[in-house]
């Protein structure tokens, strides 16, 4: 079991000025049970440990006793924000592993729905994090827009946060009648609503005192400590799995990778609003593309009992957190024999105490923010 | 029996307590009504800002819910910590609401009767009674008995007391041109005068205003009463009746300072053109004139509601170095640029001391006068204390945030891209 | 001076009053009602200063002494968590009790005296007569035209004094690590 631990220095005999504070598992701005055990000396933080496994199921463990197709409700809940990303990461592992062909109309639609997950888990990352900031109506603005993206998701997948419809081997339904009119509705609103937010907080003072300079984390950092996703990007690094080893149809896209240049939590704040843009141009070009593969199947061929041939397969997409990768080993029967997620959110958490010492108390809670952590993932 | 009616004919007694005592009631119930639908104004108001419709059920339009509140708050068990200490757990609400409801004596609400009283002192009453009620909020969280609600208590008087200094000394520029501390004789100088003092001091107003907001610990300055703070604020401990006391104190302040605001800056109850409508000393003048304060309180008020979910959060280092580096200095410039300006225009014979039945009074003269002083304030006055808060900050963090970062994208247009949106 | 008609009973409730804190004080067993009586008393003085026509050295006395010093003296208290006094009964009486009451006794019977000399008087407190080129309206113009005038020059090295105590704090308070950034 993990025991946090936190460095003892030598001021700590000297010095009686250094305090322990925990920022327990229950606290409004830790974005779920996360516990924070930070050495400040006055207000400075001096040392940082996060204690997880509040939210431990044991999902890889389950994954184990599970068919191929029954193990997927599971990854909705991992990151449970993001809940469609999740499964298109699982059912494409299984895909490879299994040698499945997807069609080519599944693949759009996959990629539309993904991107349109994207935009929601960014604009709830906005919500939030502006909420602990103390921009309390961003947050309500930004659930505004996300309602559209789930009213979406409901009339498709039937379910708002754990959406599940993709199957090994492509989709479970095919796009209902309304679909391109709701998606384009909502992809024309959406860049008023993000110039809407960027008017409220990029030029504020406030908010730039907030976060400008704040956290810091340099390439050579985020890169040894194996940060993913947008973290990595707004720290210099212009690396995305969509452009890195293409998966579904991303090659066959236009998109931009924004890119920042000095890490601080600004950054990361302009590259996922930037990257919002981004993917509504993507799914504006796959539905210029699906209007010319539809009528067509969402299916291929998939055998009743899925038993991959015996061997091991990683793969990893970019999901709205970072690099979600699976590394799925088969025995070749119908279960796994073992099942190992690579969670973008923990590995991103470890950049957390590079970047707070130095800082103030206040810092932390916009820096938790920052990382875009969910403790789904983190535990799994 | 006779004794009652000897002490309530007596000259002093009849003067201050008998003919003040139906001001004074009517004032009191008005102004907790006030606190109370101000709690329900700001959520109507944060709920229309954040797209959403506020209480709705108790009540046409959730007009009810402050009742509904109250009688919630009023029928909680009180609750006291097992090792708080009790006497002092019980006084510290009560000196908050206490210290907020004395200055309401001296605010003018209208001529004549619909004014209190009016002491020679009443801006530095007012200050010094304000500045009483920081010890409630001290003794709060001193009485919880907790590390962590004492330390937020602690820092949030630190806070208020920092900027009290501010909204003092930005509060002397509009008495240079009054000459008095009397509440009802700035009225009456804006009045002899013409001209909103906002005009001539307009950075005194806006310091007023900042400080206004830190000084009831309003966003942005409330750090030390967030939710999402990890150091708890200083009425964690408090629950029920009490935890109501303070709020009653916190909202009834938002309410002086808006006051104060439309007192010194804003001309009080006096609107020119207001003896056009009804003779001073009716009735429909003092009505009018009441009205006419309410709007103006209550405008700012808006402006304080529409700051604080707007807004993100200071953090408290940048909040007391906003204070101490930013506002003080200009206050104290707009001080000596205002000092300035009143010699020169003294020596071009642009204003004149004018001698009221109240007092002396600084006047301008119509039309070099006014302008000048209008002129001056902003032609002067803001530049002065712009190049003094650049000069004194130029190396601070939250100066240099004006460099602005660009996330590196190639130039390519949407058009391009994609067939119809 | 003389006090007519209702001002006496003011006096007599406002100097009692200021007698009671100040006795409570003394003898308060927790530093944090000690602060509470401190504050009690100054705004007791504070009247006084209202009967006295000095109006804004009464507004001044709360804002500065009540609103400052004793916020002061509670953070400090607070900071400091004196709380442990209380646990400890302290014995308030003790032998020297009898030397402290001859003591007493004489100094007042002493002051008594001296007060009730003709020479020992002090002038009427009264504002000073209209006409005159001083004459202002208010009690705080003629403070502050005092102030510099009259009394520049004490004004100024009270000021001088109060900037070395806030300088000298600052430097005494800070953290080595404070130090070495700074220097």
């Amino acid at each position: 079991m993990h025991k946090p631990e936190i460095a003892i220095t030598r001021e700590r005999l000297l010095a009686a000025r250094e305090m322990v504070l925990n920022m327990g598992p229950q606290h409004p701005s830790t974005h779920g049970v996360l516990r924070v055990i930070l050495k400040l000396d006055g207000e400075t933080v001096i040392d940082l440990d996060c204690d997880i496994g509040y939210l431990h199921r044991g999902v890889e463990k389950i994954c184990e006793n599970r068919t191929y197709v029954h193990i997927e409700p599971y990854f909705d809940r991992l990151d449970y924000v993001a809940a469609v990303s999740n499964d298109l990461c699982y059912v494409e592992t299984v895909e490879k592993i299994a040698g499945i062909e997807v069609p080519e109309k599944a693949k759009y639609i996959r990629v539309i729905l993904t991107e349109l997950q994207r935009i929601a888990s960014h604009l709830l990352w906005l919500g939030t994090h502006a909420m602990d900031i103390g921009a309390v109506t961003i947050f309500l603005y930004a659930f505004r827009e996300r309602e559209e993206i789930l009213k979406i998701f409901e009339n498709y997948f039937g379910a708002r946060l754990t959406a599940n419809a993709f199957r090994i081997g492509g989709l479970q339904y095919d796009i209902y009648d309304g679909f391109e009119e709701q998606v384009r509705a909502f992809c024309r609103i959406l860049p008023e609503r993000l110039k809407e937010y960027e008017t409220i907080l990029n030029e504020n003072r406030i908010w730039l005192q907030r976060t400008v300079g704040i956290g810091i984390l340099t390439a050579e950092e985020a890169k040894d400590l194996g940060v993913t996703g947008p973290v990595l990007r707004a720290s210099g690094v212009k690396w995305d799995i969509r452009k890195a080893f293409p998966y579904e149809v991303y090659d066959q896209v236009e998109f931009e990778i924004p890119v920042g240049e000095n890490g601080d939590t600004y950054d990361r704040y302009l590259v996922r609003m930037e990257e919002m843009r981004q993917s509504r141009l993507i799914i504006l070009q796959c539905l210029d593309k699906l209007k010319k593969l539809h009528p067509g199947p969402v299916l291929g061929k998939v055998p009743k009992v899925i038993r991959p041939p015996v061997g091991e397969v990683y793969h990893s997409i970019e999901s709205p957190k970072g690099e979600l990768g699976i590394y799925l080993v088969s025995n070749g029967t119908a279960f796994p024999e073992r099942l190992r997620i690579r969670p973008p959110s923990l590995i991103n958490l470890q950049a957390l105490k590079k970047m707070a010492i130095g800082h103030l108390v206040a810092d932390v809670v916009a820096l938790i923010g920052s990382i875009d952590i969910v403790l789904g993932e983190v535990d799994r | 029996m006779e004794l009652f009616w000897t002490i309530w004919n007596h000259p002093i007694v009849s003067e201050y307590v008998v003919r003040r005592l139906p001001t004074i009631v009517i004032v009191l119930f008005v102004i907790l009504t006030v606190a109370a639908y101000l709690v329900y104004a700001e959520r109507k108001v944060s709920a229309f800002i954040q797209a959403r419709l506020g209480p709705m059920r108790v009540g046409p339009y959730g007009l009810l819910q402050p009742l509904a509140d109250a009688l919630k708050l009023l029928s909680k068990e009180d609750i006291i910590p097992a090792r708080a200490e009790r006497s002092i757990f019980v006084i510290a609400p009560m000196i908050s609401v206490v210290a907020s409801l004395v200055v309401l004596a001296v605010i003018p609400f209208g001529p004549g009767r619909a004014t209190i009283t009016d002491v020679n002192i009443g801006v530095l009453f007012i200050l010094a009674v304000s500045s009483v009620g920081v010890l409630g909020i001290i003794l709060g969280g001193w009485a919880s008995n907790s590390k962590y609600p004492l330390l937020g208590a602690l820092r949030s008087s630190a806070q208020m007391v920092s900027y009290e200094v501010a909204i003092a000394l930005a509060l002397v520029g509009p008495l240079m041109f009054a000459k008095t501390l009397s509440m009802v004789g700035l009225i009456e100088a804006q009045m002899t005068d013409g001209v909103w003092y906002v005009l001539y001091q307009p950075v005194a107003f806006l310091i007023f205003l900042v400080g206004g907001l830190a000084e009831t610990n309003r966003a942005p300055f409330d750090l030390p009463e967030a939710e999402s703070e990890i150091v708890a604020g200083y009425h964690t401990e408090y629950s029920g009746f009490r935890w109501a006391l303070y709020f009653v104190a916190e909202y009834t302040n938002i309410v002086i300072s808006a006051a104060i605001a439309a007192t010194v800056f804003l001309g009080g109850w006096h609107f020119p053109g207001l003896t056009r409508l009804a003779e001073p000393g009716t009735g429909l003048y003092a009505l009018l004139a009441v009205l006419i304060f309410a709007v103006k309180v209550f405008a700012i008020v808006y402006c304080f509601i529409w700051f604080r979910w707007t807004f993100p959060r200071y953090r408290y280092d940048q909040l007391m170095s906003l204070g101490w580096k930013w506002l003080i200095p200009a206050a104290l410039a707009n001080i000596l640029v205002t000092g300035a300006v009143l010699v020169l225009a003294q020596h071009l014979g642009l204003v004149e001391t004018v001698r009221t039945e109240a007092g002396e009074r600084l006047v301008s003269l119509w039309p070099w006068g006014k302008l000048f002083l209008i002129a001056a304030s902003l032609l002067i006055g803001v530049p002065i204390v712009w190049i003094l808060l650049a000069v004194i900050n130029r190396r601070s963090a939250d100066f240099n945030l004006r460099v602005q970062r660009q996330i590196r994208l190639p130039e390519r247009g949407e058009e391009e891209i994609f067939a119809e949106v | 001076m003389e006090l007519k008609g209702a001002q006496v009973l003011f006096y007599y409730a406002l100097a009692f009053f200021v007698l009671i804190m100040a006795v409570s004080l003394i003898r308060a067993r927790s530093a944090v009602h000690a602060a509470l009586y401190l504050m009690g008393t100054l705004i007791g003085t504070a009247g006084l200063f209202l009967l006295l026509h000095a109006e804004f050295v009464a507004g001044a006395q709360i804002l500065i002494y009540v609103g400052g010093v004793v916020v002061l003296f509670i953070f400090v208290i607070m900071l400091v968590n004196v709380r442990e006094e209380i646990t400890e009964t302290t014995r308030l009486f003790t032998r020297q009790e009898a030397v402290a009451w001859v003591l007493v006794g004489a100094m007042t019977v002493a002051t008594i005296i001296a007060l009730r000399r003709e020479a020992n008087l002090l002038p009427p407190a009264v504002a000073p007569p209209e006409g005159t080129a001083l004459a202002l309206s208010e009690d705080t113009q003629r403070v502050g035209s005092a102030l510099y005038t009259r009394a520049a020059l004490p004004f100024e090295i009270a000021s001088l004094l109060l900037l070395v105590a806030i300088v000298g704090s600052v430097i005494l308070a800070r953290t080595r690590r404070q130090e070495e950034t700074f220097d």
